[in-house]
């Protein structure tokens, strides 16, 4: 594309003063050694002189209204939807941080417990007893915790039906 | 203020007081009479048994405070709060925790007639009849301000200015 096509493309845009400053500029210099391009230009400034004269268009009320409302429950949503999921993380985090800190907690338990009984089957509790009997309390807690979901999610389901 | 100030100040005091004097009540006889005869524990250094049972038993006020949280969060969320503390303490490992971090309602909303705090789904206040969101007009279902259609039937919603009118702010 040419310097002279470039301008001419340019041309509209200068008459509505919608130009950057070094564009305006570039098209200052080429207009004064252009007399089409001049002649354009002269073309299209009572055009565009005349489309500043019409009435701006103004939203409705409504509009501007139902914008803002949905802007400010769109921020407000974002807002809660952020401050959730780093709850959701921390919590995850807490969760996971409980369980492996319960085993210490189980496997001292369980070799005081067993040492008071005084059985020898218990006091001296293997490695592999008390993990196995930690894994089984994990597995149940799961298992607890699964059973509750499902039962919250019917019932939510329901309440959702009802309502 | 910031959130994290706002949401701690949603843990009642009572379960600060409960979960520091659990954490007391734990630690003090740990440290004093079970770690000094423990076989295990008693092979660390006394600064080494100090930091792991009062550091570790953090987890424990943590814990109760969480607990605290389920149950003033659900309360002032209008959920059946003695329901989900319950499960916040029994099902183990946070689970409960977790389930209630998923499942619980939005915060309530209070009524611009009359003031009281309804949940934030319900379309009138049950107690002056104030419209606290626009329903449609053909299955009463609560519409967003923004839409033009119901999402429920497909119905062409009027805007604002006229769904006023249609929809009485309070109810008869």
């Amino acid at each position: 594309m040419s310097e002279h096509d470039k301008i001419r493309g340019l041309l509209a845009l200068a008459a509505a003063d919608a130009l950057t400053s070094a564009e305006e500029k570039q098209v200052a210099e080429h207009v004064r050694s252009c007399i089409a391009c001049s002649n354009e230009l002269g073309a299209w400034r009572p055009i565009a002189s005349e489309l500043r004269r019409l009435p701006t268009p103004q939203p409705s009320s409504w509009l501007v209204q139902a914008t803002l409302a949905r802007a400010e429950a769109k921020l407000t949503e974002q807002a809660e939807h952020d401050w959730n999921r780093r709850v959701m993380i921390v919590v995850v985090a807490f969760a996971w941080l409980l369980t492996i800190a319960s085993w210490p907690v189980f496997h001292f338990v369980s070799g005081r417990f067993g040492s008071s009984l005084d059985e020898p089957q218990f006091s001296h509790t293997s490695f592999s007893h008390t993990w196995i009997s930690f894994a089984a309390f994990t597995a149940l807690g799961w298992l607890a915790g699964g059973v509750a979901a499902v039962m919250l999610a019917i019932r939510q389901r329901g309440e959702r039906r009802l309502a | 203020m910031s959130r994290f100030t706002k949401e701690l100040r949603v843990i009642p005091k009572a379960a600060w007081i409960v979960a520091w004097f659990a954490y007391l009540c734990v630690t003090v006889p740990l440290f004093f009479f079970v770690a000094p005869t423990d076989p295990e524990m008693g092979k660390l250094p006394l600064w080494g048994q100090a930091l792991l049972i009062y550091g570790f038993l953090l987890l424990l006020v943590a814990w109760v405070a969480l607990i605290g949280y389920v149950y003033g969060d659900a309360k002032r969320r209008q959920m059946r709060y003695v329901m989900w503390t319950l499960l916040a303490i029994f099902i183990p490992n946070a689970i409960g925790m977790i389930l209630y971090f998923i499942l619980r309602d939005p915060l309530p909303k209070p009524c611009p007639g009359c003031g009281h705090v309804e949940k934030a789904k319900f379309p009138f206040c049950p107690h002056c009849g104030t419209l606290l969101q626009p329903t449609c007009p053909k299955c009463d279902k609560p519409v967003e301000p923004t839409w033009a259609n119901c999402a429920y039937c497909g119905q062409q919603l009027p805007e604002p200015a006229t769904r006023a009118i249609q929809n009485p702010t309070v109810a008869t």
